[in-house]
């Protein structure tokens, strides 16, 4: 009977709907304000995301306060890739280590790598996995800073640095 | 439902106020007349005009969103006010309100001297979130996450319409209610009943994909839909507008997918897409209705969730492969030892697969992160050693849920039970049962949802069978890294015998059954569930009986009939005190989308009497 009440719980819980708050951001931005904590780790955080129920980042929700970062919802464009390194690390690690996939593919477009590029810029990354993702808790700062030196170390990638 | 009847009252009260109470504006002019009939205009205010009486109620519930003190019922006097306060306040109002200055600028000729480049706040925003097209988004249904069922849509607005890489930061807007994490009753109540404030909320795609994409493993279908860039600006500078708006949000009617009707309704009035609902929005209903006005969807992309990839990557792996990777990160050291072993084609297959099994565990809280974070960085180092990139994974791709059938059913036919006839009548007011046509639907899942039967027998005689609440079934068959969970849960009504009195009654039924399901073959699949059960009636002793029971059946899906066997056993020892015990097939023909026809037949034991039902009927899905 425990065992099922157990059960009739776990059911109850998944029936209860996964919403929450997380507060506005507040302050400027950059590495350290509440927007760029840094994202830590390897592997998937989804649940960093969501185990406070929050559905994705509120901060960024049409209701929340300007913040240095981002104005209603939208992320300012000097830290637009940094963002999206900084929430997407860990898919971004997995098609890095691959060489190919849709994280990959969106940064790419995000830094305006051109076609003929494209496999040079993602074999450079993917050969220098260990470089980028340096640790088991590396966070996205490092990640950001050790991907330009990576590209910048290629000459034929060098301006695509800048553009990270 | 109750939420419109709360609106529908406030806006037959106000409509008095309104009649004897508004004072008409002197700046009433003919052609702000004309406009405020516009429906770019109403549209812009999220009116709806009244049911039983004349006039206007907009849906926007907060006070200051208006500029004139019946803004909210009036459309006239909102527009007249907007024209005199644009003038009074000079541009940093109209800043505010970007759409409406457009609309004024275009029909009134007025302000024509106002620039975007005057609002710098509007113009960066603008800027950044660089719409140049529009995507219709639709995450389906996963049943074991029964607060998805229905589906539900919200909007991408693309940067790079033509390039799909673009697609994954682009913005998206999605309405939603805030909650504040209330546990699931309490939402179900306020959410029913309209205590929440909803909002639109503007967040990168990425976002809301790990959301209902990776966490909640639901399929999402794209459908890039054709609009002009004129009436994409215009959406979002009414975006602007829309900021800390609030909307009360009510889960039937007034929902996620009935307001952004009302946002499709601003891209183009013309299709006056949200008053073709009412009292009952279920959101692939919505989605029909878009994609019924011809050429307005260019493109449809399927966006398989982390969960369906991992199921194609573990089908498409040899069995021995499959042994390795899950060793890799349940015992990492005889893992890591035995793809040292592999060919390195099979490597980067262990290891892609290892690792997206390790994905799966910590999106499923499975595994501790001190556990995950070092398992990832070693596996994915050792993934980037390896030369290759990963052959492409290969996704069934499920059927489009605009082809499916439509949510609501009725039922006409004939029943012979206990030797007798009877003409039997349906009403399904939702969505989805296991036998229905599969297309557009995940296979093994059922919500059925207010589902009536009644009977009229030969001495004509009308009488209501059964009346369902709800009757959820998920039947998920798992693989060999999962096993989820398989469950049936059952609320309502259902005529049967009580207490030997040879007798049949109205009796109140719960059920809850867990699980497990086992596939057969592609299309086939097996379950057994045990459960609780208990019924309600004052003819039973102690007015009630429970107990327990189990239920196993086979499900299959052929291509042109569906088919379900099932037993169902059931001890009743608490209160009144019986077995009932009922076995039974059925047989479903899709005969187009619209129409099924099924033959049932079943025999069936309670208390002492056994008796056979046959039935025959024909469904029509509207």
């Amino acid at each position: 009977m425990e065992k099922f009440m157990k059960k009739l719980l776990i059911l109850l819980a998944l029936i209860a709907p996964l919403t929450a708050f997380a507060q506005d951001d507040v302050g400027t931005c950059g590495w350290g304000s509440k927007l760029f904590e840094g994202n830590r780790g390897l592997a998937p955080k989804v649940l960093a995301v969501t185990t406070n129920g929050s559905s994705g980042n509120q901060t960024f929700a049409m209701t929340s306060a300007t913040s240095g970062c981002s104005r209603d919802g939208v992320v300012r464009s000097n830290w637009k890739t940094v963002y999206f390194i900084d929430q997407n690390m860990n898919r971004l690690a997995r098609d890095i280590s691959r060489g190919e996939g849709e994280t990959l593919a969106s940064l790419s477009q995000l830094v305006g790598v051109e076609k003929a590029d494209q496999v040079a810029f993602n074999a450079e990354l993917k050969n220098n996995f260990s470089t980028i993702f340096a640790s088991e808790n590396v966070d996205s700062k490092s990640v950001h800073a050790a991907m330009k030196t990576v590209l910048a170390s290629n000459q034929s990638l060098a301006n695509y640095s800048n553009n990270l | 439902m109750s939420c419109s009847l709360s609106r529908l009252t406030a806006g037959f009260f106000l409509h008095f106020v309104l009649v004897f109470g508004a004072v008409a504006e002197s700046s009433l002019t003919p052609e702000i007349k004309e406009l405020a009939k516009d429906p770019q205009w109403l549209a812009l205010l999220h009116y709806k005009s009244n049911t039983l009486t004349p006039g206007y109620q907009s849906f926007i519930d907060t006070p200051e969103f208006f500029l004139a003190e019946d803004g909210a019922r009036n459309p006239e006097n909102e527009l007249a006010a907007t024209v005199k306060k644009f003038e009074s306040e000079g541009i940093k109002l109209s800043c505010r309100y970007p759409a409406r200055l457009n609309l004024i600028q275009a029909k009134l000729k007025l302000f024509l001297d106002r620039k975007v480049a005057d609002c710098p706040e509007f113009d960066e925003w603008q800027g950044l979130i660089a719409a140049k097209g529009v995507t219709l988004i639709f995450p389906a249904s996963f049943l074991n996450n029964p607060a998805s069922a229905f589906g539900h849509t919200f909007l991408r607005l693309d940067q790079d319409p033509k390039n799909s890489k673009a697609d994954y930061y682009s913005y998206s807007i999605n309405f939603s209610a805030h909650t504040f994490g209330e546990p699931g009753l309490i939402y179900a109540f306020k959410g029913i009943f309209g205590f929440y404030n909803g909002y639109f909320k503007v967040a990168p795609y990425f976002e809301l994909v790990k959301r209902y994409s990776d966490l909640e493993k639901r399929d999402i279908w794209e459908y890039r839909l054709d609009f002009k860039q004129k009436e994409i600006d215009l959406l979002v500078q009414h975006l602007w507008e829309l900021r800390n708006i609030n909307f009360n949000y009510y889960y039937f009617d007034e929902n996620c997918s009935y307001h952004l009707l009302g946002l499709i309704d601003v891209l183009r009035p013309s299709l006056k897409l949200r008053e073709k609902f009412n009292n009952w929005v279920i959101p692939s209903d919505t989605l029909k209705a878009i994609a019924k006005n011809k050429d307005l969807v260019l493109a449809k992309i399927f966006r398989p969730s982390l969960s369906s990839k991992f199921n194609a990557r573990e089908a498409s792996t040899p069995p021995k492969l499959k042994v390795i990777a899950k060793e890799r990160i349940l015992k990492p050291e005889a893992g890591e030892k035995e793809i040292a072993t592999l060919s390195l084609e099979d490597k980067i297959t262990t290891l892609d697969l290892a690792y997206d099994y390790l994905d799966y565990l910590v999106v499923g809280d499975k595994i501790p992160a001190d556990k995950s974070d070092p398992l990832a960085f070693k596996l994915l180092n050792e993934r980037s050693s390896l030369g290759q990139s990963s052959p492409e994974l290969l996704v069934p791709k499920q059927t489009d849920p605009l082809d499916s059938h439509a949510s609501q059913r009725v039922a006409y036919g004939g029943l012979y039970q206990d030797k007798k006839y009877y003409q039997s009548f349906d009403l399904r007011l939702a969505y989805h049962d296991l036998l229905d046509s599969q297309v557009g639907f995940i296979p093994g899942s059922q919500i059925n949802f207010m589902d009536f039967n009644f009977l009229l027998d030969s001495q004509q005689d009308f009488s209501l069978n059964r009346a369902t609440i709800v009757d959820l079934v998920s039947l998920s068959p798992g693989n060999y890294f999962l096993k989820p969970l398989s469950w049936a849960l059952h609320t309502g009504f259902q005529r049967e015998e009580v207490n030997f009195s040879d007798q049949t009654k109205l009796v109140y039924k719960n059920e809850l059954y867990l699980g497990r399901s086992t596939k057969l073959n592609e299309g086939n699949q097996v379950y057994l569930l045990g459960g609780v059960a208990n019924k309600i009636n004052t003819y039973f002793e102690n007015n009630q009986a429970t107990g327990g029971g189990v239920k196993f059946g086979w499900l299959g899906y052929a291509k042109s009939f569906n088919y379900l066997t099932e037993i169902n056993y059931n001890r009743y020892f608490f209160g009144d005190n019986h077995t009932g015990l009922k076995y039974g097939s059925k047989l479903n023909f899709p005969l187009n989308k619209d129409w099924n026809f099924r033959l049932e037949i079943a025999r069936e034991k309670d208390y002492q009497e056994t008796f056979n039902s046959y039935l025959m009927n024909l469904y029509y899905y509207f």
